[in-house]
């Protein structure tokens, strides 16, 4: 089910009216468990077994290391293996038959199937546990219905946040009162959501996705195109975890921001601690902090050959595993990996380069002013080649003459700028109402029918933006 | 020297500001040099300035200066 089917809408409808009669915690987490599974079997029942054996795996290799303590490594080296071959095989499996088709028999061809949706998210967000478990950072929860909703709940379930165990099992045993005001806050983040999902992103999606199909386009074209997919993945993107946080906070839990205002970020670092920050983190601190800090990468502490000390080798080398691992996540075609390999290599021109400009430089009024749409620009850049599967076809229209092109190919370009601007207008008046003037009027008896008029503008938008054929979230896809 | 003077050192150090003023509250929020990749050049140094060994679960999910005190004087310990 997705956030966006009107089937979603009675769904949170009854859950919530259901939850809220129930004076236990106990019988409010078998709801929401029962209700997660159908959330996620509502179209294919079946991958509800998955869903399960992914969940399954980690609650047992939980227990296990508490058990056994001295097999600790193992056991996690084990659940961490088993739950990311499955994601490979099935994220992988029909590139591997595509690429192999000569010698690969039809009998294992036919076995290709889709990616379940959700299943890298819940992957993640499992094996988070059982790390931190092992890492001492979290209690083991003996409970299996608490873990079982810990693993499979419905807000979070199919596109993140990647929660952490040691933010959401704490509030899963934490009895819950319906508090009205986070029934305001959260239907408000929900509706902002979903305005920014159907208004902004469907709105600009269809176009977006003309100039990417164009066979022939000019510079502009395809910087404008590269222009609206940036503006549209932000807004897909942090409006689907809005609507989760929002449901979520409706039902009394609270979920970690996974956005925030990452295209005012004045570096690459700063960049992956406001953009898809739960995975960021994860990425941090399951993958990039282990490959600085394991004992079998520091025999390479190094640099090879000179055998100098030196942490910028030793950081640059993780952050290219880190991203390298980014980019495959993302999808087995090559401009994934090309993606993932630029981010870290702006990273590290960043930390070599302007990093290293004296503080008083850095400290000037203007810095911020020109590294923001430095870093903005090295976003583009990186949206488009995330955007263009063909490798080929981003190299030759990286080499275009940005000044050639037909009167009507800048007319194209021009209003798919001005589409985007049209759209960064909301995301604009987002930020500084949430900054400015939310801070300002919250206690007055003006922000009451403020508040209210703001959600049905929202909800008209949204209802005057849908179309027939709603198009998925673009994560869903990961 | 207590850990968190000679913790103090090693950041003025690593951030290069012989002005930073170090407590145990002090956290990455409050010095905007201190991102992921700093984190690891911090750690290392800190790691160097102890004589200590690091393993990433004990460097992911500190909070701030005081945790890491805290863990240095505990490895130190043996613990």
């Amino acid at each position: 089910m997705s956030f966006v089917q009107v089937e979603f809408l009675g769904f949170l409808l009854v859950v919530f009216c259901v939850y809220w009669a129930l004076a236990r915690v106990s019988w409010q987490n078998r709801l929401l468990l029962v209700a997660s599974y159908v959330f996620y079997g509502w179209v294919h029942p079946g991958l509800g077994l998955l869903l399960a054996a992914v969940t399954m795996v980690n609650y047992l290799a939980g227990r296990a290391i508490v058990s056994r303590p001295d097999l600790g490594g193992r056991i996690v080296g084990a659940a961490t293996a088993l739950c990311i071959l499955t994601l490979c095989g099935f994220k992988y499996f029909g590139w591997f038959v595509e690429a192999f088709a000569a010698v690969i028999p039809e009998s294992v061809a036919i076995l290709r199937v889709g990616l379940p949706l959700g299943l890298s998210f819940y992957t993640f967000h499992n094996l988070a546990y059982t790390i931190d478990v092992h890492r001492g950072r979290v209690q083991v929860e003996r409970d299996v219905e608490t873990y079982l909703l810990y693993g499979s709940y419905f807000p979070q379930l199919v596109a993140g946040p990647v929660e952490r165990p040691s933010n959401m099992l704490p509030q899963f045993h934490t009895p819950r009162q319906f508090d009205v005001e986070k029934l305001r806050s959260g239907l408000g983040l929900a509706l902002w959501g979903a305005f920014k999902k159907i208004a902004i992103a469907d709105t600009i999606s269809p176009f977006v996705d003309m100039l990417f199909a164009h066979p022939d386009p000019s510079w502009a074209m395809v910087w404008a195109g590269a222009l609206g997919f940036t503006v549209q993945a932000l807004a897909d993107f942090s409006g689907y975890t809005d609507i989760a946080r929002g449901s979520s906070r409706m039902l009394g839990i609270e979920l970690m921001k996974n956005f925030d205002h990452p295209y005012l970020a004045a570096s690459p670092m700063e960049f992956w601690q406001r953009w898809h920050i739960s995975f960021s983190t994860w990425l941090r601190d399951y993958v990039y902090l282990p490959a600085c800090f394991s004992p079998f990468v520091r025999r390479w502490i190094t640099i090879p050959f000179t055998g100098e000390w030196s942490p910028f080798w030793h950081t640059t080398r993780a952050l290219f595993i880190t991203m390298f691992a980014s980019g495959i996540w993302h999808g087995s075609t090559w401009n994934f990996v090309v993606w993932g390999l630029y981010h870290a290599t702006m990273a590290t021109v960043y930390t070599a380069v302007l990093a290293k400009l004296p503080k008083k430089v850095k400290k000037q009024k203007g810095w911020r002013w020109g590294t923001v749409p430095l870093q903005f620009g090295v976003t583009v850049v990186g949206m488009y080649i995330f955007r263009e599967p063909s490798l080929a076809n981003s190299w030759a229209r990286l080499q275009l003459n940005p000044f050639a092109g037909t009167r009507d190919e800048w007319i194209v370009a021009v209003s798919m700028v001005g589409l985007c601007v049209a759209g960064a207008i909301p995301l604009v008046a987002g930020l500084v109402a949430e900054r400015y003037v939310i801070p300002r009027l919250r206690d007055l008896p003006v922000y009451l029918p403020l508040q209210t008029t703001a959600w049905a503008v929202f909800a008209l938008a949204v209802f005057s933006s849908v179309r027939t054929t709603a198009t998925d979230f673009i994560y869903f896809q990961f | 020297m207590t850990t968190l003077e000679k913790l103090a050192d090693v950041l003025r150090d690593v951030f290069e500001d012989d002005d930073l003023v170090v407590t145990r509250t002090t956290s990455a929020r409050e010095i905007a040099a201190w991102d992921s990749v700093m984190h690891v050049t911090l750690m290392i140094s800190v790691e160097r300035a102890f004589g200590l060994r690091f393993k990433s679960g004990n460097v992911a999910g500190l909070k701030n200066v005081g945790e890491l005190a805290d863990l240095v004087d505990r490895l130190k310990a043996g613990g």
